[in-house]
């Protein structure tokens, strides 16, 4: 893991002080609400509806034992005991007081963490396929660069004001696992022909009210070329981007009225221009090093590739060969696999975990799992490196703290955004149709029944719920004072990024459960067989039978 | 953030407490409660503004952040707030919170 040299320190600590006398400053009156909003919110501190909520950063997702402990004892010292983990791999309070806040930071910059740039109109945390350094699949570890993009955009002063936040996100392997096309810049790892190190860039995705798939502007940028190419972007952004309307001010309405083409033009002339003025924006060979032996490998064992304990459990427990079948995902290093921790147990709130919970989780991470956890944008948590020797006694860690649903990519593992039972911002209640949900479908052999699929639900059109990559994607509204439901289909976040199309009307918040049944139903009867996933189906079938099926009438 | 009064509605002032962000209710006192039932009203758009303004007045002086009105109802002796989201701001998230037990209470 990355850890802290004296300038983070200082730079972490500097802030805390300063923030520290911004409150202070607040609570006395000095500063008023409009000049103390910009402050706050750079340094991840919204109003929500009940409190103030505090964002904290997990860069790329990445958290060690002590780290969790110590989020752990801020859940429990400071807020109500538990945690809400995000779709950027943040992890959110939403009952903080805000003079504990300059105290919470202190505990926070003790573990080497902050809050910076968890909201606002900045480089936001970069985020990462949550398998890094783990996959079988990757090709490189994307953490060194997401460390080197963090570190370049960290107050990086002529990107502290842009036109509307930005989002990047990296991932090691062509199976996209962290949602990278729906980003304003998504960057996919690649070797050359020479096998060197490279990105492929996609610039102009996002969600919210005009969600948008990446357009790909480089299919090859040299590893050494990533901080100036992405310069070059920013500044075209930073020039072009629309300030005159908050809605339409992020890169992916520039690159749809620029036009792809163009815009190309634009970054590539800004990047040759500034390579030609200034060389130094190149990142060294040998600081790509020093940044990437934090991330080495940690000292695996030399194992074979079957363990017998993994073996005799899975044939003796049920349970467990469940757990296995859902949610350990095959490691690079042979004898190894990581463990997705889900954090959506049937009808409780997608994406939570109790302190309690969470000092677990820290100590098996600590014993099984080389002290590493990972956070994944779908709101669960990952023990990255597990002995095959050792998942058996893991398991049982995990569901001696009720940490062992076996339901990783089902329907049940629902991404929800906090909805209006927390947000300021929402129309409509988010968690409580993901738990009524989660109850529907229960029952384990229905959801290994329907098999993969990805079902996000969003209280607002904002989409902090992803509802547009959703296979099933729903969308809270408000009409008339009573919520109701948009159903979007075969939409998704993975290397074939499509937005989902709103399928008719909504439905009211007793409808809804059974308008999701309905498609998945719909979709049980008219797929091929059981190997044919929902997405599948959906892109095969088209939308009319689910559309026939919701809304009978209208088809008749 | 203020909004407008219909006519013919019961007004309260909300905002949220600036120490904690709590939701709190402006009373005919000029304290501020998490209690809307001891919330002043005001029955007229007239009145409504009157009572934003005693509230404005407060948010300058750091007491609560973002004050504005809704519409809240009587019943029995209770005042409820007609919308759902400030039904929530009142009653606190419709779901189960899954925090430590000591955690919650103590927050509470």
């Amino acid at each position: 893991m990355y850890r802290y040299d004296e300038f983070d320190r200082r730079f972490v600590e500097e802030r805390v002080a300063e923030f520290s006398d911004q409150v202070a400053r607040r609570l006395s009156g000095e500063l008023s609400e409009d000049q103390f909003k910009p402050l706050r919110l750079m340094n991840g501190v919204y109003l929500q509806l009940h409190a103030y909520m505090l964002r904290i950063a997990i860069p790329y997702g990445t958290l060690s034992s002590r780290q969790l402990r110590k989020l752990a004892f801020i859940a429990r010292t400071y807020d109500r005991g538990y945690g809400h983990f995000t779709t950027r791999q943040n992890m959110q309070l939403n009952w903080i007081a805000l003079k504990d806040v300059p105290e919470i930071l202190g505990h926070l910059a003790d573990v080497e963490m902050h809050c910076l740039q968890t909201s606002g109109n900045c480089i936001r945390n970069v985020t990462a396929d949550q398998f890094s350094g783990a996959a079988a699949d990757e090709i490189a570890d994307p953490r060194p660069y997401a460390e080197i993009l963090r570190q370049w955009s960290s107050i990086h002063p002529e990107f502290t004001y842009l036109p509307r936040k930005f989002k990047l996100a990296v991932t090691g392997a062509p199976n996209d696992r962290a949602a990278i096309q729906v980003h304003d810049i998504g960057l996919e790892l690649r070797r050359g022909e020479a096998g060197e190190i490279g990105f492929a860039v996609y610039v102009g995705g996002g969600q919210g009210r005009t969600p948008m798939v990446a357009r790909k502007v480089r299919d090859f940028l040299p590893e050494a070329e990533l901080l100036a190419y992405c310069t070059a972007i920013l500044r075209v952004y930073n020039l072009y981007g629309r300030r005159d309307n908050k809605f339409k001010a992020r890169i992916k309405i520039l690159v749809h009225e620029t036009g792809i083409e163009e815009l190309k033009r634009d970054i590539e002339a800004e990047y040759e221009a500034l390579r030609a003025e200034n060389e130094t924006l190149s990142v060294p060979a040998e600081e790509i090093a020093r940044i990437s032996a934090y991330f080495a490998p940690p000292a695996f064992e030399s194992l074979p590739e079957r363990s017998a304990a993994f073996e005799t459990a899975l044939l003796r427990d049920p349970d467990f060969a469940r757990f296995v079948e859902r949610n350990l995902v095959r490691h690079k290093q042979q004898g190894y696999a990581a463990l997705t921790i889900s954090l959506k147990p049937i009808g409780l709130p997608p994406g939570d975990a109790s302190s309690s919970q969470m000092e677990a989780i820290a100590d098996i991470a600590e014993r099984w799992s080389f002290d590493e956890i990972r956070v994944s944008h779908e709101q669960n948590l990952v023990l990255p490196h597990v002995r095959l020797d050792d998942v058996p006694l893991v398991f049982a860690e995990l569901q001696r703290n009720g940490l062992a649903e076996s339901n990783a990519g089902l329907v049940t593992d629902i991404i929800a955004c906090p909805g209006l039972d927390y947000c300021s911002l929402a129309n409509a209640r988010s968690i409580p149709i993901a738990q009524r949900i989660s109850e529907r479908f229960a029952d384990p052999a229905r959801q290994r029944e329907i098999g993969d699929l990805k079902l996000k639900i969003s209280g607002c059109i904002n989409a902090c719920g992803h509802h547009h990559v959703g296979h099933i994607g729903i969308l809270g509204v408000e009409r008339k004072g009573e919520e109701f439901y948009q159903i979007t289909l075969g939409g998704t976040g993975d290397e074939t990024c499509s937005i989902g199309e709103i399928v008719g009307k909504g439905f009211s918040s007793a409808e809804i459960v059974d308008a999701v049944e309905t498609v998945i139903d719909t979709y049980l009867a008219l797929r091929t067989g059981p190997d044919e996933t929902f997405l599948q189906a959906f892109r095969r079938l088209g939308e009319a039978p689910f559309v026939e099926a919701l809304y009978p009438a209208k088809a008749a | 953030m203020m909004k407008k009064p219909r006519s013919a509605t019961t007004l309260a002032v909300t905002g949220n407490d600036t120490r904690n962000g709590r939701a709190v209710f402006r009373t005919p006192t000029g304290a501020w409660s998490q209690d809307v039932s001891e919330a002043e009203v005001a029955e007229s758009k007239e009145a409504g503004e009157n009572l934003l303004a005693r509230a404005e007045a407060d948010a300058r002086q750091t007491i609560v952040v973002d004050p504005y009105l809704i519409e809240v109802a009587a019943e029995g002796d209770r005042l409820v707030p007609t919308r759902l989201r400030e039904l929530i701001r009142v009653s606190g998230p419709t779901i189960v919170e899954i925090g430590d037990a000591a955690a919650l209470s103590r927050a509470a």
